[in-house]
């Protein structure tokens, strides 16, 4: 009788605890994970080069890619829980990619960007070179700072 | 004296033999419940599917019209939004009505219980209930007391990394509607396990039942509220109840034909066309297995079947002022709109007989039995006509190399497909890159004709085989003429059929004796996949940084090598291969598919929040990919 209150009976009445107490006594929550007030300091670490490129896709997905890199930061002073938001433009190719991270703790942090895919034939951007921008912004409710603006170049080959 | 074993009420209860078939159907269908809430997320993959939770929403607030639209508010953005008379109706009403009663539970407890809290707690309490059935099956109380604190600990965990944002931006509607489809999912799995079980060996029936959502892409659409794995369930749901009509007494065999028909009924309530086709298949199946069938069988089966199809009927009187007129038929709100076209294509857009139209809905005429019986009489034969147009169609298909190539067995990059719906990723997977599993089909003839004297037992076709063969085939055919297309990901078109090839390919005598004989290998094989393999991606990944399309190719031709060893292994148990090795590769098989499912979910798919903060937590916990 005790292993089916032990295996059986007690994690469900245990479970079935933890969730009324917390849920219904809305203590929910012990880590903030929405924007807030707050600012830190960011050095960024890449990507340094102003040079982006088109490459051809791996795994015969015969797309091609204009690679956009990883955003990597070293993050210190951390108050509050601001954002980093990264941004890479290219005005004349409509490309708009931006994509954001929350600052939780002092270290490191990557913030991707999705690579945009061109076609093998059709759609594609005429072969040449093109201005971009790079805007780097640790962002909350009470700050927007501005930690790098760039501008980079994009070469489309034949 | 030795005191009595410890019971508990439920031992003694029949509700786990009917519905689970025993403990294990009931461990099959927990792990499925527990695999699929880890990939689950709350948002829309598919654009036609804001269609079906806008008419979720409406439904359960008593209206079959589309009043509500919490998740699309223009028409053009929604996908298969059918107009008459100035109303807007939705399609998939069955999969919507089974969705209803947890969209009133979701409504309901929300203004109590957080629905992410909720949603943490019951899969603390799956995995408590898992590790008290595993500790049952295999005999180790240790079992249930690990699954316990799992459990317990899980709950304390995800509580713990609760976000203040504890509810979900979106309403309860498409909660409902993913928590349907996961537990239908996840009840295929159990159907297939009690379907291999009548036939084969429990280590084979549990191989398959774990396989369903582990190893076959109805793992990837199980939370993605479609209509597709309500069908592949159905399908197998069908089989397991021929099946049952071929047992010895009147009285099972007649509730096993009404299982099959009933849950035709019930497809029909979701995809009318597609139940017609199975209805085409089983009954010659029926009446030749079932001659000597009593009258008071068939009206018994005929009012089961009846009842089954009673809310497609009053769906489509209510909507379309005729019981055979599906929405599926009338006229589209979308078209002319600027919005997004419609990627969910369906077999009656494929186009009926030329020169003829379905009979007029509502049509005026002389008033009189005569009338309406010829309408009626006139509308089953467009369907026939329609039926069989469509398997013509899917034959001329087969003369088509190449698209049959990339449909089934490399995909890359196909001409021809709209990869600019998907942002010119080529995420499009064939049959073998996404289900390498399936592989040993194109094994079977070169089985059935070697030498019996081989190492495996004389193949007994049952006439279930030919059934699910037979489904299989008709699925395949009807939706050949579309493929390949964009947005199918993983084939998601023939995904229904998927759970009848795994039956079959279960059922090929090299593979019953690997998995009886040498579980242990495929069960090794499988984790050292997943794990080891898990590992390999994740560095990979890292250091190659694919971009989507990139990384769902590279899954194509892992799985594609998987596929290709698989067929390899069970061909050469022909000329004297071994079993073991089958084992292996069906358990390397099987890994890859898991490998593709967890890679795809947790890593290059974040479209939406996570259902369960543990999910979040992993995903987070892996090196971002762009």
């Amino acid at each position: 009788m005790r292993s089916v209150w032990l295996s059986g009976y007690a994690p469900l009445v245990a479970t079935a605890l933890i969730i009324s107490i917390v849920g219904i006594g809305g203590l929910a929550g012990a880590q903030h994970a929405q924007l807030d007030d707050g600012n830190a300091t960011v050095d960024v670490v890449a990507p340094t080069g102003d040079q982006l490129a088109v490459e051809s896709g791996r795994f015969t997905t015969a797309a091609d890619y204009l690679r956009l890199p990883d955003l990597v930061v070293d993050v210190s002073s951390v108050s509050g829980t601001p954002r980093i938001h990264y941004r890479q433009t290219v005005p004349e190719l409509g490309i708009d990619r931006q994509n954001a991270r929350l600052i939780r703790r002092e270290g490191r942090i990557r913030v991707p960007l999705a690579d945009v895919a061109y076609p093998p034939t059709g759609e594609r951007p005429e072969p040449g070179e093109y201005d971009g921008r790079v805007l780097v912004r640790v962002q909350s409710f009470s700050t927007d700072t501005v930690v790098a603006n760039r501008s980079v170049r994009i070469g489309v080959p034949e | 004296m030795t005191p009595p074993p410890v019971r508990s009420r439920f031992d003694d209860s029949r509700w786990l033999a009917v519905v689970f078939g025993d403990r294990i159907g009931l461990c099959v269908f927990l792990v499925g419940v527990l695999f699929l809430a880890l990939t689950w997320r709350v948002g829309f993959f598919i654009v036609d599917s804001r269609t079906v939770a806008n008419l979720a929403a409406s439904v359960a607030g008593g209206s079959l019209a589309v009043v509500d639209m919490p998740y699309s508010l223009t028409v053009g953005a929604q996908p298969g939004l059918v107009e008459v008379g100035g109303n807007y109706f939705g399609r998939n009403y069955g999969q919507v009505y089974l969705s209803v009663p947890f969209v009133w539970g979701f409504d309901a407890l929300e203004s109590v219980v957080p629905a992410r809290l909720l949603l943490a707690g019951g899969w603390s309490l799956g995995v408590v209930a898992l590790g008290r059935t595993a500790g049952r099956v295999f005999g180790r109380p240790t079992l249930s007391l690990a699954g316990s604190l799992a459990g317990v600990a899980a709950t304390a965990i995800a509580v713990g990394v609760l976000t203040p944002v504890d509810r979900f931006d979106q309403p309860a509607a498409l909660l409902g509607l993913q928590v349907t489809s996961l537990l239908v999912a996840a009840a295929g799995g159990t159907v297939l396990y009690r379907l291999l079980g009548r036939l084969e060996g429990t280590r084979v029936a549990a191989a398959g039942g774990f396989g369903f959502v582990l190893a076959t892409p109805i793992g990837f659409w199980g939370t993605i509220p479609k209509r597709h794995v309500f069908t592949a369930t159905l399908l197998l749901l069908v089989c397991l109840g021929f099946a049952h009509s071929r047992d010895a007494t009147d009285r099972t065999r007649t509730v096993g034909r009404a299982v099959a028909y009933g849950a035709i009924g019930l497809l029909a309530s979701i995809h009318a066309f597609e139940a017609a086709f199975v209805f085409a298949v089983l009954v010659p199946f029926d009446v030749a297995v079932h001659r000597q069938a009593t009258l008071r069988s068939h009206a018994l089966v005929g009012a089961v079947f009846l009842v089954a199809v009673t809310p497609l009927l009053v769906t489509n009187l209510a909507i379309a002022g005729d019981p055979l007129g599906v929405p599926r038929t009338l006229p589209d709100a979308t078209a002319g709109s600027t919005g997004i076209p419609n990627a969910d294509v369906t077999p009656e857009t494929v186009g009926g007989p030329a020169g003829d139209s379905t009979p007029a809905v509502g049509a005026d005429g002389p008033v009189g039995i005569l009338e309406p019986l010829m309408g009626l009489v006139a509308t089953l034969l467009w369907i026939a006509r329609y039926m069989l147009d469509a398997v013509v169609a899917g034959l001329a298909t087969l003369q088509r190399p190449q698209a049959l190539f990339h449909t089934f067995v490399r995909s890359g990059w196909i001409p021809g497909v709209r990869y600019a719906v998907n942002g010119w990723e080529a995420v499009e997977l064939s049959m073998f890159e996404a289900f390498p599993l399936a592989a040993p089909v194109i094994s079977a003839p070169l089985l059935l004709g070697a030498d019996r004297r081989n190492q495996w037992r004389e193949w007994d076709v049952h006439v279930v085989d030919g059934l699910a063969a037979g489904m299989a085939a008709v699925f395949v055919l009807v939706y050949l003429p579309r493929l390949p297309l964009h947005s199918m990901i993983t084939l998601r078109y023939v995904v229904p059929a998927m759970g009848l090839v795994l039956y079959l390919v279960c059922r090929l005598p090299p593979i019953t004796v690997a998995l009886s004989s040498h579980a242990r290998t495929t069960g090794l094989a499988y984790a050292v996949t997943v794990v080891a393999g898990g590992l390999v991606f994740v560095v990979a990944g890292v250091s190659i940084d694919p971009a989507t399309g990139e990384a769902i190719q590279l899954h194509g031709l892992v799985g594609l090598s998987a596929a290709l060893a698989t067929a390899i292994a069970v061909a050469s148990t022909t000329v004297g291969g071994t079993v073991r090795a089958v084992a292996a590769v069906l358990g390397i098989a099987g890994g890859a598919t898991t490998l593709f499912l967890l890679s795809a979910s947790l890593w290059q798919l974040q479209y939406a929040p996570y259902a369960l903060d543990l999910a979040r937590l992993l995903a987070e916990s892996l090196p971002p990919i762009g």
